[in-house]
């Protein structure tokens, strides 16, 4: 029978006593999801690893600091978003999109499947138009909309847990959510309609 | 959520297929401890200075910092007690209450004639120091007072404070015979 997994509040302790393995562990727990929230918000591989790198730095030098009122994960969250921000107020409207590619498993999912014909010939442009065309939308949307736009629709997460990260209130999340989805309609109207 | 929210939520969601290349997550760790590494030789010296002090005061609670607090303050107190010249065998920077007390008459070295009450000259009692103070500090005795009555012999073997002790008659040792 496996071991259990280390939980973060045993590798945080194990973390801010030195050990540096433990804190690596946690890198490999949190990065992929980390990874996602900085992605989306960014739409450029290069951009969204370096970030990433600043991140888990400032995480780790500022460890000492956390002293577990929050959940590890809401705490590293809240560092990636205002790092995030701030990167993308300095970057302004320079930017280039930088996608990463799609996993294969995309193929087999019911919202694709239902986005687009199975059997039209042009599936694979429709692929690669539908990725591009979500990324611009995304990025014409503000800062703080895309941020919880990425977490809702993207991650997955709960009003509550955003309005944690974000240190707003959970009816602002909601208002933020409502005007960021009425500006997507806008912008995918035309693939929505083809 | 309305239908348009949930079709606007479909479409985003697909954006999870969306992954770096595999093996990203190896190759991040391998160049964020290269990072550590560079970072920890190029900081500087006053920045490991501070971190090493955060470091050592992290953990301490503010009833730590109170004990140590005290601690600092008996051990400043008892050095500053300690330091007192034991001897008194400079005289011109010898303390000023032992001056006061031998000479009333006269201004002590380095007090002024308004010095405080405690060292007033012609004051009777001697300053709590000296009361409390266990090894009588000696006295700078005045030539007139040395021919006393008692011959040279004698007071030559007579230890000073014993001739004049600077302490008053209700704080000596009562006499056994």
């Amino acid at each position: 029978m496996d071991p259990e997994p280390p939980s973060d509040e045993d590798l945080v302790s194990r973390a801010k006593a030195g050990e540096i393995d433990a804190f690596e562990d946690l890198v490999r727990k949190h990065n992929s999801r980390l990874y996602g929230l900085v992605y989306n918000m960014t739409s450029n591989h290069e951009d969204t690893d370096d970030l990433l790198q600043e991140i888990w730095g400032k995480a780790f030098r500022s460890l000492k600091g956390f002293q577990g009122k929050s959940a590890f994960y809401t705490w590293l969250h809240s560092i990636g978003v205002n790092m995030t921000i701030n990167f993308l107020k300095k970057r302004g409207r320079r930017f280039q999109l930088s996608l990463d590619d799609l996993d294969s498993g995309v193929q087999n999912d019911p919202d694709f499947i239902e986005a687009t014909a199975p059997s039209d010939p042009r599936h694979e442009a429709t692929l690669a138009e539908l990725q591009q065309k979500l990324n611009e939308a995304m990025m014409k949307l503000s800062h703080d909309h895309r941020a919880v736009v990425t977490m809702f629709d993207i991650q997955g997460l709960p009003h509550a847990e955003i309005a944690k990260i974000l240190k707003i209130s959970e009816g602002t999340v909601r208002s933020r959510l409502f005007y960021a989805h009425r500006q997507l309609q806008n912008y995918l109207e035309e693939f929505r309609k083809a | 959520m309305t239908s348009n929210d949930e079709n606007i939520s479909k479409l985003l969601r697909l954006k999870r297929y969306e992954q770096p290349h595999t093996g990203y997550d190896e190759r991040f760790i391998r160049e964020f401890r290269r990072r550590r590494m560079v970072a920890g030789m190029h900081r500087g010296f006053f920045e490991r200075i501070n971190e090493t002090f955060a470091e050592l005061f992290r953990g301490l609670t503010p009833a730590t910092y109170a004990y140590a607090s005290v601690l600092v303050l008996a051990i400043g107190i008892s050095s500053s007690v300690l330091m007192d010249d034991p001897d008194g065998t400079n005289s011109t920077n010898g303390s000023p209450l032992i001056a006061s007390t031998s000479t009333p008459s006269a201004a002590a070295p380095g007090v002024s004639a308004s010095s405080p009450a405690s060292d007033s000259p012609g004051s009777d009692f001697p300053p709590a120091r000296l009361a409390l103070d266990s090894t009588p500090p000696p006295v700078n005795i005045p030539s007139s007072l040395q021919k006393s009555g008692r011959s040279d012999s004698q007071a030559g073997s007579i230890p000073a404070h014993y001739v004049l002790q600077s302490r008053p008659v209700s704080y000596e040792a009562p006499f056994s015979f």
